[in-house]
């Protein structure tokens, strides 16, 4: 009998584990992030003139640092939002 | 229907009320014990006692959960101002970023526009000293291909055929 008086008093106390029905949304990632890094030109390989291979050189160097800059602008976006949602939902060990 | 009719009801009564309820139904209590006393109000105080402790029962039961539903009110809004707030933040950083990246693209851009013109000025002279062999254009561009290959499941690699 006693132990049928649990029953109630679990039901009861079922209410306090009620999570808080929040959510919240996986923030967005600017657009021009989401853009793969270009493969890099190549030389005609018929090419005999170096002045023309050194456009191709200084094309690709470009290529990487518009690559760089776009992932620490990821990194920057990680540490940002990750600093935003840990003032809302507290750090977690 | 009915059950969501009742929560809902339940829902709306404040949690005072609930309280005002348990102490009417302690005050009654008393006051059923001082009527018992009284020959004339003794037959009332045989009803007002038991409902009295109903009255009280009830009454701290449900201040318990409407304090507890008005816990879990002020929690959730305090939750959605500062999701309202980390998202208003988020999306100012995203613009920042845009904008950053924006203005970088267009700064290498530039700075490669200079270079490819200091090509054009000593292109002449630098071709007249130079005749590239085939070997460096085909080594320069084996170095230029990105060598990780996305990763296909065997299941993929057969002949489709």
């Amino acid at each position: 009998m006693k132990k049928l008086l649990l029953i109630p008093l679990l039901i009861v106390l079922s209410g306090c584990a009620t999570k808080v029905p929040v959510a919240m949304k996986f923030p967005a990632v600017p657009e021009s992030l989401l853009t793969t890094c270009k493969d890099l030109e190549q030389v005609k390989p018929s090419e005999e003139q170096l002045s023309e291979m050194l456009k191709v050189v200084v094309t690709n160097y470009g290529q990487h640092h518009e690559c760089r800059a776009k992932v620490e602008a990821w990194i920057d976006w990680y540490k940002s939002q990750k600093e935003i949602h840990d003032s809302v939902i507290g750090k977690r060990k | 229907m009915m059950m969501w009719m009742f929560f809902w009801i339940i829902g709306k009564i404040p949690a005072t009320f609930w309280l005002v309820m348990a102490v009417v139904g302690i005050a009654l209590f008393f006051a059923a014990g001082i009527l018992g006393r009284l020959p004339p109000f003794k037959a009332y105080s045989f009803f007002i006692k038991p409902l009295s402790v109903v009255l009280t029962v009830i009454g701290i039961y449900m201040y318990g959960g409407a304090s507890i539903n008005d816990h879990y009110q002020k929690l959730i809004k305090e939750y959605e101002q500062k999701i309202a707030i980390a998202e208003e933040k988020s999306a100012a950083v995203n613009t920042v970023i845009e904008e950053r990246i924006k203005y970088q693209t267009q700064v290498i851009r530039d700075n490669q526009i200079v270079y490819q013109d200091k090509i054009i000025e000593v292109a002449t002279e630098v071709d007249g000293q130079c005749k590239l062999d085939p070997r460096v254009a085909e080594i320069l561009n084996g170095a230029s291909v990105y060598p990780i290959t996305l990763f296909v499941p065997a299941a993929d690699k057969k002949d489709p055929k």
